[in-house]
């Protein structure tokens, strides 16, 4: 059928009966292709279509044959350039668009990703664009083991990476390792150190020789337990694996500075609304209003256009900058020690559940400048850690 | 005494007629049509004529020495030539 329409045809009746048949002989032994041939209305007669360029032809056949002939529909590309001649506009349409197809064609219009757990997508993203995969990025020069190679030397936590090309997206997947589990070395000689300075309060040892007693204090990086065991029945020396838990009393200082005035942006003016075109990857500007002039604050929508569900290497960017004249304000007292406050449970939060807090004391201390709150805070924890024995053991 | 080969190459060279089920007929070397209706088409075939009887018969494409024939094809007759 393309062939077909490619070099145009004519739809033609026979209208007299009895003559089809002779009609039919008469374009065969010519050697003129038919096709879709109809019986006429009324049983008899014929109707068909031919090539155009055989029509021409067939008027001394149809008079040999004693058929009446008549011409019907045309179609075909022969047709459509004759009615398009005259419309440059549209041949030049065309033309730009199937220059554009093939442009467009071999550049990479998007990139998935798929399987980032830890790795940020903005960092692989960045990474993959360095590497010449990025939309509007040319896949002449596209190399999946080259790109596949580099990314595994950048990303170390990659397990393995795949960019397959799929005509013009990128696909990207990948695994990241898992981390090895800890090994914790029980056979080697080891003894328990104070990680911290305190007062023991609670003792559980397991394995070694305990050196301080509950009451007693400790500094930090002092022996609590030792990896020499000696038996009281044979009097003899052995090394342990020391194990335990020493809780200890300790002290912790928090610390937080809050000044008195603070900056504030206050809107000034009407707000500059602009759109922009993002089409791979450029920024076409769609207004022409420029940005305010000073400081001003910039919010944005970005609506990436889609297709049946596949992502465009165009967005469409809505931004609103709002000029802004930013101010120094004054910040009461309670103000700015309620905010030190809240840094400080921040930094509470941050020591961790091992640490059980049993007291807190707060010093508030008000300069010009700022105010400033000292927390001391009194603990229960878990001091001690392991130290494996060795010429390096402090 | 003439081979296998041979043989098959004068096979070739004479009329021949193919049935695609009862749906579709491909004939080389008819020598022209005859009749045709939408239940008979009639077509010259070697010396004699081959008839072809059934319902929405229509002739697909038609060349020199060759046409495909379609529709519920019922009945085919060789006939002494007209």
């Amino acid at each position: 059928m393309l062939v077909q329409w490619l070099f145009g045809w004519v739809a033609w009746e026979v209208q007299n009966p009895a003559a089809g048949a002779r009609f039919l002989n008469c374009c065969a032994r010519a050697r003129l292709s038919l096709w879709d041939l109809k019986p006429g209305k009324g049983g008899k007669g014929v109707s068909g279509r031919m090539r155009v360029r055989d029509y021409r032809h067939i008027r001394p056949l149809a008079r040999k044959a004693g058929a009446r002939l008549r011409a019907g529909k045309r179609r075909g590309l022969p047709f459509l350039w004759n009615r398009l001649r005259g419309r440059p506009g549209l041949l030049f349409g065309g033309a730009a668009f199937f220059a554009l197809l093939c442009a467009f064609s071999q550049c990479f219009w998007t990139v998935e990703v798929t399987g980032c757990r830890t790795i940020p997508e903005t960092a692989l993203r960045a990474a993959l664009a360095e590497f010449g995969v990025a939309p509007g990025a040319p896949k002449a020069a596209f190399s999946p083991n080259a790109v596949q190679a580099a990314l595994m030397r950048r990303f170390p936590q990659l397990a393995w990476v795949t960019v397959n090309d799929r005509g013009s997206d990128a696909d990207v997947r990948l695994l990241e390792k898992d981390a090895a589990p800890q090994v914790f070395d029980d056979e080697g000689f080891c003894s328990l150190r104070a990680a911290k300075s305190g007062t023991v309060v609670e003792m559980h040892i397991w394995a070694g020789t305990p050196t301080v007693k509950v009451g007693e204090g400790v500094l930090s990086g002092q022996l609590l337990v030792s990896s020499v065991v000696e038996s009281e029945s044979t009097e003899e020396w052995r090394m342990r694996h020391a194990a335990g838990q020493v809780i200890a009393e300790t002290t912790q200082v928090l610390r937080a500075d809050v000044p008195l005035q603070k900056e504030v942006a206050v809107p000034q003016g009407e707000p500059v609304k602009r759109r922009s075109l993002e089409l791979f990857g450029a920024r076409l500007p769609l207004s022409w209003r420029l940005a305010p002039d000073g400081a001003y604050t910039a919010q944005g929508i970005r609506t990436s256009l889609s297709v049946y569900g596949r992502l465009l290497p165009a967005a469409v960017l809505e931004e609103t900058l709002q000029p802004v004249s930013v101010r120094t304000q004054p910040r009461t007292r309670e103000e700015a020690e309620a905010l030190a406050r809240e840094e400080l449970a921040r930094q509470e939060a941050a020591l961790g559940a091992g640490v059980e807090i049993t007291a807190r004391e707060d010093r508030v201390r008000v300069t010009d400048e700022a105010v400033t709150v000292e927390r001391t805070l009194t603990c229960r924890e878990d001091i001690a850690y392991t130290a494996p024995i060795g010429w390096e053991t402090p | 005494m003439l081979g296998w080969e041979a043989h098959g190459l004068l096979a070739e060279n004479g009329p021949r007629m193919e049935l695609g089920g009862r749906r579709e007929a491909t004939v080389d070397g008819c020598g022209g049509v005859l009749e045709y209706t939408e239940t008979v088409v009639r077509i010259r075939y070697g010396r004699g004529v081959v008839k072809f009887s059934g319902e929405r018969l229509r002739l697909h494409s038609l060349a020199a020495k060759s046409l495909i024939l379609s529709g519920e094809i019922q009945k085919i007759e060789f006939l002494p030539p007209p």
